[in-house]
């Protein structure tokens, strides 16, 4: 296997970065690598067949072909994963060869990701493989020991459980989906008439205040509604953040938290693709620096 | 109390409640296809865990009664997995079905008591290649392998096998097995760039199908002229089937690699050569009865043995992989 060619330096000494065009996430981890000497190798996900040249000796001898550059696996410092396994655009995924090309995708990312002898954001257990957002049903599955730190939840199959509960908590229940990640107060008729026909998780929670926090491995940057850095509200709530991606075993994700009575914060949602769109520069700025760092630093 | 979970249409659901009633073991069926009409779920969940209950037209079981849950996840109305992007009446459809499907998935995934299998645990078998270095881990040997997108590296690779290839897909679809050619290495195999396939030494050896319950191995030799037994009769090809023994080493690398994956029960596909036993897949849902039939062996009374003991408070514990 010839073509499986570690650099003339046996360096590890590029980024690679699987996710699309124009991500900001992608985009602050590619200028950190570049100004910390390191090369930075974007595969836009939607867009890799024919293109990519990929060959894996399995268990660890390999290579990667992305236009010019031809990258053995040994040369590979770190990866980011930001993309959702499906290297077709919608419409192909339409076809049964495009949902066969997904399915074979993230086959193959899983397995060789799991392999790869460098840092990983994230490597995924198979239970998250299709789970990039984790409802609060979802963590407490995954991750028991944290219950204290997930809502009450309730659902139910039926209206009149629904209706009561509604009336038990004067309207004050939140109600999420759970085939998705929204989110809606159900206060009017209406309301009530979607939760009766849409099975979802019914929270009942008062809620007091609202944050979200970027988790890059024991780094926890707080966020308020309107994207700027935010003080931690305590440092046990940032303990309680960080324990989550040890249960579940990542390294990055965004928790969604809500402040109940008594000021105790609950986690609603855990996002392991977060966007930065919403995150004001400076934030943005911070989470790609603790991201980069993880990359640098190595060991698995 | 027992709860089996599916459709009646899928024979391994009637195989299991024909079992269970043959044993006299308390249990109810829950036909996931009449959610929410005439069958419902209602859980709540708190820092102690679960609560709640599975509504049936045979009346109501409540959690704290469970022993076991027989599961099996299927795209039971025909719509669970195709496309439904242009028709809304269908993608509306299809999303009141799935959070229906999700209501009673979820709830089977956090329940204490034994679940033969839990959706959580059965992903893996959608990468054949993530499962194989799991076996390379409890010290299953595996075959000679590439996965590519680069027809050279294959052809390099068919040269180093002395031309003793086959190729097969990575994931759980389209997933039979195929002998590379020497026809196939020109043009055809250009089509590698569109698509990573996996490649392997070809081995020969004889068919093993272990089936896994707790800590009980089943084991069965398949013997057959195919490619891959499983399809025999798509090639022409007729297989037998027969009890076996595995040794006990192989036995315990079995069980132990179920429970790592946290599968109760497996189907684990292995073929014995000269050199020992070389792993191929683990099937989270296998379907036994095809494999009882053929040989007589107890495979479901065990299962329902394993659902009807008492609960062991959560899935099997993931034991670390061997170094």
């Amino acid at each position: 296997m010839n073509n499986y060619r570690r650099s003339p330096r046996g360096e590890k000494n590029h980024f690679l970065l699987i996710g699309k065009q124009g991500d900001p996430c992608c985009e602050l981890v590619a200028d950190y690598a570049r100004s910390n000497g390191y090369g930075a190798a974007l595969l836009p996900e939607s867009d890799l067949f024919p293109q990519l040249g990929f060959s894996w000796l399995l268990p660890s001898e390999g290579a990667i072909t992305w236009h010019d550059t031809r990258l053995g696996f040994g040369e590979i410092a770190g990866v980011l994963n930001r993309g959702y396994a499906v290297p077709v655009t919608a419409e192909e995924y339409q076809t049964s060869e495009g949902r066969y090309l997904t399915a074979e995708w993230t086959a193959l990312t899983a397995a060789w990701l799991d392999r790869m002898p460098c840092p990983v954001i994230n490597r995924l257990k198979p239970e998250l493989w299709y789970r990039p957002r984790l409802n609060v049903a979802d963590l407490a599955a995954l991750a028991p020991s944290l219950r204290e730190f997930l809502p009450p939840t309730f659902v139910t199959t039926e209206r009149d459980e629904i209706r009561r509960l509604r009336a038990e908590h004067a309207g004050d229940v939140l109600y999420s989906p759970l085939t998705g990640g929204a989110e809606y107060w159900t206060r009017s008729v209406a309301d009530l008439a979607i939760m009766e026909t849409l099975c979802g998780a019914l929270i009942t929670l008062k809620e007091r205040a609202r944050l979200q926090c970027f988790v890059t491995a024991d780094c926890v940057v707080y966020l308020g509604p309107d994207g700027t850095l935010a003080r931690p509200p305590s440092s046990d709530l940032t303990l309680h953040c960080v324990a989550v991606g040890k249960a579940l075993r990542i390294l990055f994700y965004k928790l969604s938290l809500v402040a109940g009575p008594r000021g105790r914060w609950y986690c609603m949602e855990l996002d392991r693709l977060p966007s930065l769109y919403s995150c004001s520069p400076a934030a943005q700025q911070q989470i790609a620096i603790n991201l980069g760092r993880i990359m640098c630093d190595g060991g698995r | 109390m027992i709860v089996v979970c599916g459709i009646r249409a899928d024979a391994m659901i009637e195989l299991m409640c024909a079992r269970l009633e043959d044993l006299g073991y308390e249990y109810v069926f829950f036909d996931q296809a009449q959610v929410p009409d005439r069958y419902g779920v209602s859980w709540s969940l708190g820092p102690d865990g679960v609560e709640g209950r599975f509504l049936t037209p045979a009346g109501i079981v409540d959690l704290q009664d469970l022993t076991g849950v027989y599961i099996r996840n299927a795209g039971y109305r025909g719509q669970v997995g195709e496309p439904v992007r242009d028709d809304p009446a269908k993608s509306g459809k299809a999303l009141f079905e799935a959070a229906y499907q999700q209501a009673v998935g979820q709830l089977v995934d956090l329940l204490p008591c034994t679940v033969v299998n839990r959706a959580l645990a059965s992903a893996s078998s959608d990468s054949k290649v993530y499962q194989a270095s799991v076996a390379a881990a409890f010290g299953f040997g595996t075959p000679r392998t590439l996965v590519s997108t680069e027809p050279d590296a294959v052809r390099e690779f068919y040269a180093a096998c002395s031309g003793r290839v086959i190729y097969k897909s990575l994931s759980s679809v389209r997933s039979i097995v195929h002998r590379l050619e020497p026809r196939d290495l020109g043009e055809w195999l250009e089509r590698v760039r569109n698509c990573p396939a996996q490649f392997q030494e070809q081995i020969t050896g004889v068919d093993v199908r272990v089936h896994t319950v707790g800590g009980e191995v089943f084991a069965i030799e398949a013997l057959s002229d195919a490619d891959d037994y499983r399809y025999a009769r798509r090639e022409g090809s007729l297989v037998r089937m027969r009890e076996t023994a595995v040794p006990r080493e192989i036995g315990d690398a079995c069980v132990a690699m179920s429970r790592h994956l946290g599968l109760e029960v497996a189907g684990i596909d292995l073929r014995r050569t000269d050199d020992g036993y070389c792993f191929f897949e683990v099937n989270p849902s296998p379907g036994f009865l095809f494999y009882e039939r053929a040989t007589g062996q107890p495979i479901s009374r065990a299962v329902a043995n394993l659902l009807r003991a008492p609960r062991h408070a959560g899935p099997p514990a993931p034991r670390a992989a061997p170094a």
